[in-house]
């Protein structure tokens, strides 16, 4: 049964949008009232009661009397939504220049349809337009600031970090391998970096600063 | 007595700072469970007796190694009255991370500054004072190879003033994530409840046992929708700190910031083509120099054994009754043979090794070694396991553990079958090369090669793409050859322990076989493959037998069954270099054996050495009739 507020939806998301209030609301697992969430989301009671016993039988939501709260696997994909609502977002926004207004109209759409591949698509062009470009596209000599390290989870990123490849630390390529592995300078020290980690390291390139450092407006904490 | 232990990052400078204050004297000792080593030592520090640790090199203490859990268990486990960071000054910020992680933990720390005067020679100027100031603990520049501020240094690690270091703030909501962790704790910690709680978010698995309750970082996860990887972006943070204070702390005096002949030096071995060659030209160097070297003080202790040594015991054993007597002579016989061999290779292997990693080339070798073992469906720092199975297969094997993949540890262990270890490089060498001339040493070396390759392609099938390269290439540095031949000995020491004792045993034994007879009670059995398979004579049976137990027996057990160390008089070349084939392509030794399946259970250790030894023989046996049937051999 869908639902009709202001424009068409689908039952999917509806319930999905449930779950990013939730989150957004409640996501440290504290109830939310039954009340103030249909309110929310301007539903009428026929129209939220059998979309919350849905997410209920699929194992997202719990409820205990008139207050709800998401299940760890209804935090898993409300993370995933807000992600993807928060990328789409930024892409009308920043890269097509559409007012945030619509910008957030649109991302609530499109983040209940856009593939996983797409949506890293969608932020490797918002990192290229804001003047990055993956460090497997620098050629020997260029170098900027890096911006961003996507991709590499745990373990890898904790080495990465550890030999100073870091958003705002300064790199530079001094040569490439046939292999496509990068040689880097970082940090003052050298490393090689295999290409495919190079592709998720952004850089923004740019001359360095006047003394040779990469600008940085970290405050000290 | 005062605990001091040194932590610092890998190329920090952290062994040449050590043997500066403990005068070249240490033991290692092995932590629980690892064969990661943590070098010991009494020093004399501004005047105090105290108890001096080196820990591993590492990045961080993140959990991404076993040498960051080794270190973080020693900072535990020690409760230390002084902790030395060491940082070295041309790459502060990479440095000044791992400071403010150990600062998190409220450890009394001392920041010791190393290579500041290479820093001013690349125009980096950095501020100890200032630096001090920053981060609340004291710092003290020093220069452990010119042995410059030394003494300021000990004194001020020994008297500490009580400090509180400066402690990193993350931002709000990494924060909140941090509270409620704590408030997940209990009180009775061995670190402050903060940094065991930044810890347990970055994901560390062995603190995580201390939360009353598992789910809480599910609950912290959720509740943080702001940040969906807590863990990166903790450590993007402090890393952001570290980069500010470094700026703060240092001023560029010239553009130029490396200098000329480190740059020239790898544009060379950082060249495709270039740096493959050198590799390889070095490695064969390598091993020209091993055959060479190795060989002149093999003959030089060879020569004092049979002069001095073997006349004399035989002259000792007179007096003790038969058996005893028939087993004493074997023991010390055996004992000195194998020692004669094995110290020169396996002594020369450590200290080259040692000296390639102390002038920083090291790493451009497993660069350009990388893109071949990857051929075979290797990461490149399998070079490692490989590197060292050629010292010793044993720590080798359990080096494996730095592989992600179980595949690939398998597929490693079954390589480290044909990687000869130092043990079978005394056979190649100082049997086959030193009687049956180079090429057929060289001949065993190649087919060692292209078994290796064999291997890596019968087993790539079925595992998975290994983790992508991420290497560091430190600054080359002058090595000091006291701390090389130190560290060479540490390396080797445990590898003394673990032979004499076989060598006695298994000499022993023989003389025992000796007396009632026994020795040949397996030639006439067995002779389908020594005579009929290898073609060699029949006694050959007794050294490869013994070499399963340890290959430093084989040449000790070769000269005692033919009793002659002169093997040319008993066997042609031919069957010397069939003979050395057979005794190299096998799992090396049963405490290799212990070791594979201690790491990946009995099952494979069984199939891995039933396959070896079974390949081996089988393999031998074919090279030969390929020999012979193009007429080679004589």
């Amino acid at each position: 049964m869908s639902e009709t507020v202001g424009r068409f939806r689908w039952e999917g998301e509806a319930e999905e949008d449930v779950l990013r209030l939730l989150l957004e609301h409640a996501g440290d697992g504290t109830p939310v009232p039954e009340r103030s969430l249909q309110e929310g989301l301007g539903l009428s009671r026929s129209g939220f009661a059998p979309l919350i016993s849905r997410l209920k039988e699929k194992g997202w939501l719990r409820k205990d009397g008139a207050e709800l709260s998401l299940t760890p696997v209804g935090v898993e994909v409300a993370r995933d939504l807000l992600d993807r609502h928060r990328t789409a977002e930024r892409f009308f926004n920043e890269i097509l220049g559409e007012p945030p207004s619509f910008a957030h109209a649109a991302a609530e759409r499109l983040e209940h349809v856009i593939s996983r591949r797409a949506l890293e698509k969608l932020k490797e062009s918002l990192e290229r337009a804001r003047g990055a470009a993956p460090l497997a596209d620098l050629s020997p000599g260029e170098g900027g600031t890096i911006v961003a390290v996507k991709g590499p989870g745990g373990r890898e990123f904790s080495r990465l970090i550890g030999i100073g490849i870091s958003p705002g630390s300064r790199i530079e390529v001094s040569n490439r391998l046939p292999n496509g592995a990068v040689i880097v300078q970082i940090d003052g020290g050298k490393a090689a970096v295999a290409e495919e980690i190079a592709r998720s390291i952004f850089v923004r390139k740019g001359p360095l600063d006047e003394d040779g450092y990469p600008r940085r407006p970290t405050e000290l904490g | 007595m005062k605990t001091v232990i040194l932590v610092g990052q890998p190329n920090s400078g952290k062994s040449t700072l050590f043997n500066a204050l403990a005068g070249y004297r240490a033991v290692t000792s092995n932590y629980p469970g690892t064969t990661v080593e943590a070098i010991e030592a009494k020093a004399s520090l501004a005047g105090e007796r105290v108890r001096l640790v080196d820990t591993p090199g590492i990045y961080s203490l993140s959990d991404a190694t076993l040498e960051e859990r080794v270190t973080k268990q020693i900072l535990i486990e020690t409760r230390p009255d002084v902790v030395v960071d060491l940082i070295d000054a041309t790459s502060l910020e990479k440095g000044l991370y791992f400071t403010l992680q150990l600062m998190e933990a409220s450890l009394p720390l001392v920041v010791a500054l190393n290579f500041l005067g290479e820093a001013k020679g690349r125009g980096i100027r950095v501020d100890p004072d200032e630096l001090a100031g920053l981060l609340g603990v004291p710092v003290f520049p020093i220069d452990p190879i010119h042995k410059v501020g030394i003494d300021r240094f000990a004194r001020g690690a020994l008297n500490l003033p009580p400090h509180r270091g400066f402690v990193v703030t993350y931002d709000d909501h990494i924060e909140r994530a941090i509270e409620m962790v704590e408030d997940d704790l209990p009180e009775d910690l061995p670190f402050p409840k903060r940094f065991v709680a930044v810890r347990i978010l970055e994901g560390d698995e062995d603190l995580r046992r201390y939360l009353k309750d598992e789910r809480t970082v599910d609950r912290v996860h959720a509740a943080i929708p702001e940040h969906p990887n807590l863990r990166e972006d903790i450590a993007v943070n402090r890393h952001g700190v570290a980069a500010y204070i470094a700026r703060l702390v240092t001023t560029f005096t010239k553009r130029d910031r490396s200098p000329g002949w480190q740059e020239g030096l790898d544009r060379i071995l950082l060249d495709p083509t270039w740096g493959m060659l050198v590799t390889v030209v070095f490695l064969l160097g390598m091993f020209a120099g091993l055959l060479y070297l190795g060989g002149f003080v093999q003959n030089l202790l060879s020569s004092v054994i049979q002069e001095f040594i073997l006349p004399g015991i035989h002259h000792l054993s007179i007096g003790l009754p038969g058996y005893l007597g028939t087993m004493f002579e074997s023991a010390v016989a055996g004992t000195s043979a194998g020692l004669a061999i094995a110290i020169p290779y396996v002594f020369l292997f450590y200290l080259f090794l040692g000296l390639l990693e102390d002038l920083g080339v090291l790493p451009r070798f497993i660069l350009m070694l990388d893109r071949m073992l990857r051929r075979i469906n290797l990461p490149g720092r399998a070079i490692i396991p490989i590197l060292l199975g050629m010292g010793c297969t044993v720590p080798a094997m359990t080096s494996t553990r730095i592989l992600d993949s179980r595949a690939d540890r398998v597929k490693v262990a079954a390589l480290l079958a044909v990687v000869p270890c130092s043990s079978r490089t005394a056979i190649i060498l100082g049997v086959v090369g030193h009687f049956a001339g180079v090429l057929p040493a060289l001949g065993i070396y190649m087919i060692a090669f292209f078994l290796m390759v064999g291997i890596g392609l019968l087993f790539k099938k079925g595992s998975s793409s290994p983790s992508p390269l991420l290497l560091e290439l430190p600054p080359y540095r002058r090595p000091i050859l006291r701390g090389v031949a130190l560290k060479s000995w540490l390396r080797m020491r445990e590898f003394v322990y673990v032979v004499i004792p076989l060598l006695i045993i298994g000499g022993a034994s023989y003389g025992l076989l000796k007396w009632f007879g026994l020795e040949g009670v397996l030639f006439e059995p067995l002779r389908f493959i020594t005579v009929g398979w290898l073609r060699l004579p029949k006694e050959a049976i007794t050294p490869l037998v013994y070499g399963f137990l340890q290959k430093d027996l084989t040449p000790a057990m070769l000269s005692s069954v033919f009793g002659t160390t002169d093997l040319l008089s008993v066997m042609t070349p031919l069957q010397l270099f069939t003979f050395g084939m057979a005794s190299t392509f096998q799992v090396p030794c049963v405490v290799a054996f212990g070791m594979t399946a201690k790491e990946l259970g009995w099952r494979w250790a069984v199939v891995l050495t039933a396959a070896a030894l079974t390949a081996g023989i089988v393999i031998s046996g074919l090279v030969l009739r390929t020999i012979l049937l193009c007429g080679g051999g004589g």
